[in-house]
């Protein structure tokens, strides 16, 4: 497939998968119709696009700006390291997993200049608040992700969907899933661990942001989900590999089951107290992640 | 039709976002409000179209309402509702009905507005900085004067005794009176150092105008039905409830909440006990609300209601009321006194109250100038609970994670209608 295509297919998948998203949590808020949710996207979208920016006294412009930008290049460039319909359909890259994990770890560079930028007290503690969630999964989001390597024995994504042909590592490594749906609700800020956009900093790194960059940074961090799900569900639920449907279309039912269970995740449990995050991460998800890697390795030899 | 216009007709058919000032005696009005469709109330100013001051407000309030104005991004329009005139800043309209008038308005001046009809409002105040600008360079690093202190009114970050051995900046700021992670009418001074508070100051505000007096004012001096007290007392806590759900993020949560408040009957417990079994459900406890908040024990907590009595004392004003003696009340209590103790606590005590009034027919209460209000004992004469709680506010909050900070205010429902701190800075 030409970079032409890639790109074609990335953005359609991320688009895509971005207005579901925002659909289903819009449903999942228990406001309003089916039929205004489906319209939602779009009636927002337009409204942004209207709305002028705004600014505050002396911001960080250059950071500001970059914050949206760097965000949606990140989720575009994690989503290219994901095969959609097979080995043979472009996509795959020989260290994609490498490229998605370092892709991943630098969304706390994003939303820490965003919440920078502004030269605001309650966006800046947003971006206080992302530092301290990524250093505590960081570690234990790469650790869960790099373990489906090993079977695979290798770092393409695309040979790690094929090691799963006979079972999927969802069951092969039990506690990869979890750990791994967990750290990236936290790795994308979504509820429960939406720390940095809490309604607690009337919105927090979002807090003074409006119009085109409000939308571009919403549509960022949607389509972020979007990239986590799809190396979800690449790496755990055996990506394009299926019975009776193409594999591009296994791709996405997949991607969607993991992404309705992040929205429905986000919507009915409380946000998580940044102390208890840290605590969480470094005391529970750490200790779990290396269990997963020594069991994984072991039944590896 | 031009791309501006096709956008603005999309737009239109969308959600308001509003903006919501809450002056005297609205609390309960912006509640129902939130469950109107297609209105949606914002955190942010920057985010909204629509200003809406709700309730009265003192003149004290003008200036900081105007900064509120200001930073909406427009196109912006502002309405009053249930406002006195002349209003503290210029408005489009003045809406003195229901909710389901003012959200009407609402929509019909967010479509004039983005249609062109109505023209956008201008801001109030001047563009400039509010002291001159002498620094140096685009960040002002390096100008003389520029080291500590705050120079021309721009607080600087400054040294501090370290906290965990860390050597951390401290960044002096003034948060509210609108934020709304705070009760409508309070601002607080607070040194942050990193996101924890080391030093917190009530700044002094007098905002809102008392609204009519309420059912438990004027059950200090006249015979009051025991059932409109209790049901007054249950919608309190389930908007309180509501409030607290909006805050810890569970949404979904909150507007249920709202729709128990603005439906529930007399003796209709049952939706507000799966309420809270969904609450339970949603790890409210576990994720936030465990061990926060927890006033320290030197500080005298009786006559104010369920936060005394999420302490484990069963400090109640109503078992020395004959009426609530022969309904066989007594005082529910929890323990631990955090913050979560606190939302089981108001969560009982609506779920009680909801019960009595659904079994004191036509019993009257007799205040004789004292009665127990959902935020503790109010008396005939005497400030009200929250200004006690308002006052210490400086010693529990110094410490506190933010998050943990807002979450512990927001435990000790304080309405700062009732509460004058200080003089205004002009």
């Amino acid at each position: 497939m030409t970079a032409f295509g890639i790109l074609v297919q990335v953005t359609a998948l991320l688009s895509g998968g971005a207005y579901v998203l925002v659909v289903a949590d819009r449903l999942m808020s228990g406001t309003g119709s089916v039929r205004t949710a489906l319209a939602y996207p779009v009636r927002r979208l337009s409204f942004l696009l209207l709305q002028p920016a705004t600014t505050t006294e002396r911001p960080d412009f250059e950071a500001w700006i970059l914050g949206p930008a760097l965000l949606m290049a990140l989720a575009a460039v994690g989503a290219v390291a994901v095969p959609i319909a097979g080995p043979s359909a472009g996509g795959d890259i020989d260290a994609g997993l490498v490229l998605f994990g370092a892709a991943m770890l630098i969304v706390l560079v994003a939303v820490f200049i965003f919440g920078w930028g502004p030269n605001s007290v309650l966006p800046m503690i947003g971006g206080y608040r992302m530092a301290a969630m990524v250093l505590s999964v960081g570690i234990p989001f790469s650790l869960v992700v790099l373990t489906t390597a090993i079977p695979a024995e290798s770092l393409s994504v695309g040979m790690i969907v094929e090691a799963q042909s006979s079972l999927w590592f969802v069951i092969v490594q039990p506690l990869g899933l979890p750990i791994y749906l967990v750290t990236a609700a936290a790795i994308a800020f979504w509820g429960p661990f939406d720390l940095p956009e809490g309604a607690d900093l009337a919105g927090g790194v979002v807090a003074e942001a409006s119009g085109l960059r409000l939308a571009t940074w919403r549509f960022a961090r949607a389509a972020l989900m979007v990239t986590l799900s799809l190396m979800g569900q690449a790496v755990f639920l055996g990506g394009y590999l299926g019975p009776v449907l193409p594999g591009w279309l296994w791709t996405i039912v997949k991607t969607l089951v993991l992404l309705v269970l992040l929205a429905l995740a986000g919507r009915t449990i409380a946000r998580m107290r940044v102390q208890t995050f840290v605590w969480f991460g470094w005391v529970v998800l750490l200790p779990l992640a290396l269990v997963d890697v020594f069991v994984s390795g072991w039944l590896a030899l | 039709m031009g791309l501006r216009a096709r956008l603005a007709h999309l737009a239109k058919t969308g959600d308001v976002p509003v903006f919501v000032v809450v002056g005297g005696g609205y609390r309960s009005a912006v509640h129902r409000l939130r469950l109107v469709e297609g209105i949606s109330i914002v955190a942010s100013p920057r985010h909204a179209s629509v200003l809406l001051i709700a309730g009265a407000l003192t003149n004290d309030a003008t200036g900081t309402v105007s900064h509120v104005h200001d930073q909406m991004a427009g196109p912006r329009v502002t309405v009053a509702w249930g406002h006195p005139e002349p209003s503290v800043i210029p408005v489009q309209t003045t809406v003195n009905g229901d909710v389901t008038e003012v959200a009407t308005t609402i929509r019909r001046l967010f479509h004039d507005v983005l249609s062109g009809a109505v023209a956008p409002e201008q801001p109030l105040l001047p563009d400039v900085d509010a002291v001159e600008w002498r620094g140096v360079g685009p960040y002002g690093h390096g100008g003389a004067g520029m080291t500590g202190g705050t120079p021309y009114g721009r607080p600087l970050a400054l040294r501090a005794p370290a906290r965990d051995n860390l050597e951390l900046d401290q960044l002096p700021v003034t948060v509210g009176p609108w934020f709304t992670g705070f009760p409508p009418g309070l601002a607080l001074r607070i040194s942050l150092q990193g996101d924890v508070a080391q030093a917190v100051e009530v700044a002094p505000t007098n905002l809102i105008q008392a609204g009519p007096a309420g059912l438990f004012t004027r059950a200090l001096s006249e015979p009051t039905p025991i059932r409109d007290l209790e049901m007054a007392r249950a919608r309190h806590h389930i908007e309180w409830m509501a409030d607290t759900l909006e805050i810890a993020g569970v949404d979904r949560l909150a507007v249920r909440a709202d729709r128990i408040a603005g439906m529930i009957s007399p003796g209709e417990v049952d939706p507000v006990e799966r309420l809270v079994k969904a609450v339970r459900r949603s790890l409210l406890r576990l994720m936030t609300l465990r061990n926060v908040g927890v006033l320290p024990g030197e500080i005298d907590l009786a006559g104010l209601g369920p936060v005394v009595r999420a302490t484990g004392v069963a400090d109640d004003r109503r078992r020395e009321e004959q009426a609530y003696r022969d309904l066989g009340f007594e005082p529910v209590t929890h323990s631990g006194g955090d913050a979560w103790a606190r939302f089981s606590q108001r969560a009982a005590e609506a779920v009680q109250a909801l019960d009595l009034a659904g079994r004191a027919g036509d019993t009257r209460a007799f205040g004789n100038g004292e009665v127990e209000a959902p935020d503790g004992l109010h008396r005939m004469g005497e400030p009200d609970p929250a200004n006690r709680l308002v006052s210490i506010l400086e010693t529990v909050l110094i410490g506190s994670e933010w998050g943990d900070l807002v979450t512990t205010i927001q435990s000790l429902d304080i309405d700062m209608e009732t509460v004058s701190v200080g003089t205004p800075a002009p």
